[in-house]
């Protein structure tokens, strides 16, 4: 109890309330620019935490590392364009709607996932960070091939409709990821003797080619076309009560499936942002609205990508171990403030575990507000005149992508992208399995080749973990339930056919 | 005789792509087995290759029964125009310079696609690229490419 009103004082002070507010602040509008991202916008700040106090300095990096992942939202909504990889599934029912005029409402729906999803992962993380630490050290190699497996369901869901051609952007993804730099023996892979090439394609740049400039290129050839006005909404929309009726259960499951991810090393906010939207997709209500501007895509992506911010610090604070690369610059930070993450903090220094918490439930507040009183600034730009914001667009874009290395490869990069993503999508190639498949590949295979060299070999092995058969039961039983059912259903129409005409 | 559709070229194209780069597999180079246990760094590429042909090939035999969507001279060139401007600007960025092919590109792009409000273009083109150039280079320190004639930009 007295580490606990410690806690509260701690981050009562001005200084820690200012490092709230504006580092939420500077997190949106880090993740907003496309290519920037929350492990630039912590490294911006790292030299300021050096002469700041260690629970404002905390409070900083907490504001931009879960401002960030929100913050790519809105660039996916307003502009087609994720400023975050973690929003990438946002874009697709988020631009969607924001077309037909509703981007307020995106943006409310967006918010709200967010600071809700952001807020269940901190009572997570109060509930149960030690035990849940203790529960990931049970992930060896094997276990995250089967969570890989499982994730790729996402593609087989996301194709529905286009299965051959989704199927097919999925194992181009999987591959594009592979070029560069083998993980396991450091041998090149598919260079061509090209120095550009060795450190692969990045996935920043592929994804503004994907999305931002196909999107362009598809505008273009649609210029001549009249097409019917769209009253773009200024502003923020709060979804009313009544429209989280029916969502309330996929919101659970999506912070659930964000906090639980975010606990496992090595995964990340995108893993876990498509990951919940193929679930969605599988089990909504109003799936078969999902991709085109349908909330319930919106609520799946943001509550699970934001769910990950509280949860991955389960590893760091309770084991050390970082998370992710985010988080990874976090621990630096917390070293350099004389915190020392292990278990050891929990009993040593309980009363700055608890203002953690306490920040990251002030800074998911913080960032409604901001998101809220934000949206008025940010929807005004779908009132900018298509050919102009088109052209604004391709520009952020282009420096997004080059900014993440400062490598003009990466120019040519997302340019092909662009190209290779508008014939594909003037064909029916959906485009966001390319990117499930680059955000998984090297998870899967570096887990798949290292769990090879666990079991000597033997793939069979992986079978006799009760974590990964877990895993992989549930993939198979997702994939084929739809087939089983579909049977049924035909097995049952006609049993009632025969019944009626046998009475007759 | 039935032309190929857009879906069955795309589907030939991976599947040609797919077959060079599973052949380039068996190069001497990627001949790294025995410190790996026989999973070398070819061997998680050749399974997604191997996907990729039969999908490719399902593909090009979905491709078949495909309808073209017919496509107007205009909205031709006027993809392909974006498409060069685009690539200009690409290699400007590096060659003349992020600022000069920024202000180059936003003048010329809108009209491109259609916008005729030239006032407006000119303020765009003045103010937009100058401000992303600052808040990247000079504020987050993203340093962007500097053109051969000027020092500072």
């Amino acid at each position: 109890m007295e580490s606990f009103a410690l806690g509260l004082e701690h981050i009562l002070t001005l200084q820690t309330v200012v490092a709230i507010v504006l580092g939420t602040i500077m997190g949106v509008l880090v993740g907003v620019l496309p290519g920037l991202g929350s492990v630039i916008g912590i490294t911006m700040i790292l030299p300021f935490t050096f002469s700041m106090g260690q629970i404002p300095a905390l409070a900083l990096m907490l504001g931009i590392y879960c401002g960030s992942v929100y913050g790519g939202s809105i660039s996916a909504i307003m502009i087609n364009t994720p400023g975050t990889p973690q929003a990438a599934a946002t874009a697709l029912d988020g631009f969607p709607m924001a077309q037909r005029g509703e981007a307020d409402l995106a943006i409310g729906w967006a918010t709200a996932a967010s600071a809700i999803g952001g807020l269940f992962s901190v009572f997570v993380l109060i509930i149960a960070a030690p035990e849940l630490a203790a529960f990931s050290l049970n992930f060896t190699a094997i276990e995250y091939f089967a969570l890989g497996v499982f994730a790729l369901i996402c593609i087989a869901n996301v194709s529905r409709g286009a299965m051959i051609k989704g199927l097919l952007s999925g194992v181009i993804g999987l591959f594009i990821a592979v070029v560069g730099v083998d993980q396991v023996t450091g041998d090149m892979r598919f260079t061509f003797d090209n120095f550009e090439m060795s450190a692969g394609f990045s996935l920043i740049p592929m994804i503004v080619g994907l999305f931002a400039l196909s999107e362009m290129f598809v505008r273009a050839s649609e210029a001549h076309i009249p097409k019917e006005s769209v009253i773009f909404k200024v502003g923020f929309k709060m979804p009313w009560p009544s429209y989280w009726k029916g969502r309330m259960g996929g919101l659970i499951k999506s912070c659930s499936i964000g906090s639980f991810v975010g606990t496992l090393p090595g995964t990340g906010a995108a893993t876990a942002a498509f990951i919940s939207y193929s679930e969605a997709k599988r089990s909504s209500p109003n799936r078969d609205k999902l991709g085109t501007g349908e909330p319930d895509g919106i609520i799946a992506s943001e509550a699970a990508n934001n769910a990950v911010t509280g949860s991955a610090m389960v590893p760091t604070l309770a084991l050390g171990i970082p998370g992710d690369p985010v988080t990874a610059v976090m621990l630096g930070v917390f070293v350099v403030q004389g915190i020392t993450p292990g278990p050891q903090l929990f009993l040593q220094n309980l009363d700055l575990v608890y203002a953690i918490f306490f920040i990251l439930i002030a800074v998911n507040i913080t960032m409604f507000f901001v998101g809220a009183l934000g949206a008025q600034a940010f929807t005004r730009i779908l009132r900018v005149p298509e050919p102009l914001l088109m052209a604004m667009v391709v520009v952020i874009s282009l420096v997004g992508a080059y900014g993440v290395r400062g490598n003009p490869i990466d120019l040519i990069t997302a340019f092909a992208a662009g190209v290779g993503g508008f014939l594909l999508r003037k064909n029916g190639f959906p485009l966001a399995p390319m990117v499930i498949g680059m955000v998984l590949s090297q998870m899967i295979e570096n887990s798949l080749r290292q769990g090879l060299l666990i079991t000597r070999g033997d793939f069979f092995a992986f079978f006799q973990r009760p974590i990964a058969l877990t895993l992989f039961l549930l993939t198979a039983a997702i994939l084929i339930w739809p087939v089983v059912s579909q049977i049924l259903a035909k097995r049952k129409k006609h049993q009632s056919r025969d019944h009626i005409e046998t009475k007759s | 005789m039935q032309s190929l559709s857009w879906t069955s070229i795309i589907g030939i194209t991976f599947v040609l792509a797919g077959a060079f780069l599973f052949y380039h597999t068996f190069h001497p180079d990627y001949a790294v087995s025995i410190a790996t246990a026989g999973r070398g760094p070819v061997f998680f590429p050749r399974i997604l290759l191997g996907l990729m042909l039969v999908l490719s090939l399902a593909v090009v035999f979905e491709g078949r029964n495909e309808q073209q969507s017919p496509i107007s001279r205009k909205q031709l060139i006027t993809v392909v125009l974006t498409l060069g401007v685009t690539a200009a600007y690409i290699y400007s960025i590096t060659a003349a310079g992020f600022l000069i092919s920024t202000i180059a590109c936003t003048l010329i792009l809108p009209g491109l696609l259609g916008y005729r409000n030239w006032k407006m273009v000119l303020a765009v083109s003045a103010v937009y690229p100058v401000s992303v150039w600052y808040l990247f280079d000079r504020i987050f320190k993203i340093i962007l490419p500097v053109s051969p004639w000027f020092d500072s930009f």
